[in-house]
């Protein structure tokens, strides 16, 4: 391990006192009530207050599908693009940006739009049915699709470091000469090699749907961030136990992820 | 995944170890602008290790993967035992490949790559292990089946892809430039592995190379190919000594050309009548071609020709030498005869009374 030298002690205290500071004063306010010592009644009167748990689970369940759904359509898109369209990859990486550049603001606009608009022009057709479902307030699908659009730049970014590490032609034709047909190929050959790549997919799209806050409150519905939002209003120490709260919820949930997938990254990060 | 028996039955015919011929028929394959293949034809014979010769972006390697089922010709075939396997899936061919660039899965340590295709074949865990050890065992691995790719040496790693090409024990063995990115020693035990391996297990092997030394020390034949064609075939003493034409005499080995006259059947060259070897080209202005180890340098105060370098190669020493009408020869000489011949001597230069190579004069 490299010797850290004076100035980079500095830094890193600079660092963590950045970071530390306002983390601990908000954890202090939390357990610290005037008058009556430390106590966490913060934090139990979180968990019975009504909708933790429910918009938690929303919260999760969002964050799930968004996960399963962005990877299945972007891991073999970007497998395709390497194997048989290298040319097209600069056109894929600016329109993956795009997100980027559209507030989210815009993008609710355009997407509640087009949700007063469709039952409207198709009372008439089973898609109706489509709509409806679309913004079930038990599983609104609806954000799942938003979330995917905002979770490109991310994937695309890790999945296209993932991919630039292996020679993935190579490792293709070597699969299919040991036997393998297409799809043994890329099971097999490919995405074990990726796993690094869909785990930071996985984590950073988790986060951003954990965090979301401006896409579900203008449409109406109400994942965990939403829940913060709405209690914070009522209760000073109870919002800040809650936000707190949240901060170790999602890391623990980042550490599990690393635990379940990790074992074996620098293995085959590497090579 | 639900056709296990016609595979296992094709693992079984192959491990019977039956070799194969191949045969490349009028393949053509253009890119874009680019003609890779302009009509090839080659055949191999069973249990033969050919070497595919040629100069970079010749096609060889566009030949090999067509054969290997990577490549798709615009026309012709390609045939295994007489079978056309043109449209054959890759997966299906029955072709071992080692790859150029280093092509081992790097999440599976070397045993698991041997024993990957025994996997795709639903091979038992326990057999596929045996199996994968053993020709660990045979490529000298043994030691070094825990180990990932990224733990092994450039050669280690070849010799493993060499093995897990090996392990369905298929029909043919295909090897594309395997050497190419390794040091010359290693470059130089592997090959003779490779060819003691092929030996061994008798399997049809096509070596795509473009060192033509790589290609006549260990092939039984070596076919030369030139922009997309093939330009000869034949044993390596055959290819070195009778080039069938300028470009292969050219390509293989070292070629000096002098002027001379031909005439009846015989060539008038450095003041000697020499009879011309083979097919005479119908003109008088022609090339004698000419090895270095053939060409005799005499240190001689009259002579009208110089050396103008010198080169120590071990036990032999290159000297180039400027004829009188300005022509370059090279020629080697043993060591202690070139004791005396440095840059600038005056020299005169001989041929044996042997036929000598005629080509068409180069229109330079
Ligand atoms: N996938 C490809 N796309 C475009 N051109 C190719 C491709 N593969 C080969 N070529 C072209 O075909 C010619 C032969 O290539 P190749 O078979 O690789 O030659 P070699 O292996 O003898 O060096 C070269 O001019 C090369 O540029
Ligand atoms: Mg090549």
């Amino acid at each position: 391990m490299a010797r850290l030298n004076p100035w980079r002690w500095v830094v890193l205290s600079l660092a963590a006192l950045y970071f530390l500071v306002p983390l601990a004063a908000s954890v202090i306010f939390t357990v610290d009530v005037p008058g009556q010592g430390v106590t966490f009644d913060a934090y139990t009167q979180i968990v019975s207050t009504e909708g933790f748990v429910s918009s938690l689970l929303l919260s999760l369940g969002l964050a799930g599908a968004t996960i399963a759904v962005v990877l299945l359509l972007m891991v073999p898109a970007m497998v395709a693009l390497r194997l048989g369209a290298p040319r097209l990859r600069p056109v894929v990486e600016v329109v993956c940006a795009l997100p980027l550049v559209v507030p989210p603001i815009a993008f609710v606009a355009g997407i509640s739009t087009v949700l007063k608009w469709g039952p409207e022009h198709l009372s008439r057709t089973p898609l109706f049915q489509t709509f409806v479902a679309l913004q079930n307030p038990d599983f609104p699908f609806v954000l799942v699709l938003a979330y995917v659009v905002m979770a490109l730049p991310f994937v695309h970014r890790a999945l296209d470091t993932g991919l630039r590490a292996i020679d993935v032609p190579t490792l293709v034709e070597a699969a299919r000469s040991c036997g393998a047909s297409w799809p043994q190929a890329l099971v097999r050959a490919v995405l074990p090699n990726l796993r690094g790549a869909l785990l930071n997919s996985a984590f950073l799209t988790l986060a951003l749907v954990l965090g979301e806050f401006t896409v579900a409150q203008l449409l109406g519905f109400r994942p965990f961030a939403v829940w913060i939002y709405s209690v914070a209003g009522s209760q000073a120490q109870l919002s800040v136990a809650v936000s707190v709260l949240s901060l170790f919820v999602t890391w623990a949930l980042l550490l599990a992820l690393a635990g379940v997938g990790g074992r074996n990254r620098t293995a085959a990060s590497r090579g | 995944m639900t056709a296990t028996t016609p595979e296992k039955a094709t693992a079984k015919k192959a491990t019977e170890n039956k070799a194969a011929t191949i045969e490349f028929r009028g393949l053509r394959r253009e890119f874009g602008a680019a003609v890779a293949l302009d009509g090839l034809d080659l055949t191999v014979r069973p249990g033969e290790f050919l070497a595919l010769l040629g100069p970079s972006g010749c096609g060889k390697t566009t030949a090999l993967r067509m054969l290997a089922g990577f490549e798709h010709p615009d026309s012709g075939a390609v045939l295994v035992d007489g079978e056309d396997v043109t449209h054959v899936p890759a997966h299906r061919r029955d072709a071992g490949m080692v790859f150029q660039s280093y092509s081992l899965f790097p999440h599976l340590n070397a045993l698991d790559n041997v024993a990957f295709g025994l996997r795709m074949r639903k091979v038992g865990a326990r057999e596929r292990r045996a199996r994968a050890a053993e020709l660990l065992e045979l490529v000298g691995l043994a030691d070094k089946g825990e180990r990932y790719p990224h733990q092994l040496s450039g050669g280690q790693q070849q010799r493993i892809a060499l093995a897990r090409a090996l392990a369905l024990s298929p029909r043919v063995l295909l090897l594309d430039e395997p050497l190419s990115a390794l040091d010359a020693k290693v470059r130089l035990t592997l090959r003779e592995e490779i060819r003691r391996l092929q030996r061994e297990l008798g399997i049809t092997t096509l070596f795509v190379t473009h060192d033509q030394e790589e290609a006549l020390s260990i092939a039984d034949r070596v076919a030369v190919m030139r922009a997309g064609k093939l330009e000869q075939c034949a044993e390596p003493a055959a290819l070195y000594g009778r080039p069938a034409t300028a470009f292969v005499a050219e390509f293989v080995g070292t070629m000096s050309r002098i002027p001379g006259r031909l005439s009846d059947g015989t060539v008038e060259v450095l003041g000697q009548r020499l009879p011309a070897d083979g097919q005479a080209p119908a003109v008088t202005e022609v090339d004698v071609l000419v090895r270095p180890e053939a060409v005799e340098v005499r240190p001689d105060e009259a002579g009208d020709a110089r050396i103008v370098a010198t080169a120590f190669l071990g036990a032999v020493v290159r000297v180039t030498v400027r004829l009188g009408d300005g022509t370059e020869v090279k020629a080697d000489l043993a060591t202690h005869e070139a004791a005396g011949l440095g840059a600038g001597t005056a020299v005169r230069v001989s041929l044996p009374e042997r036929p000598v190579l005629v080509a068409e004069r180069d229109k330079k």
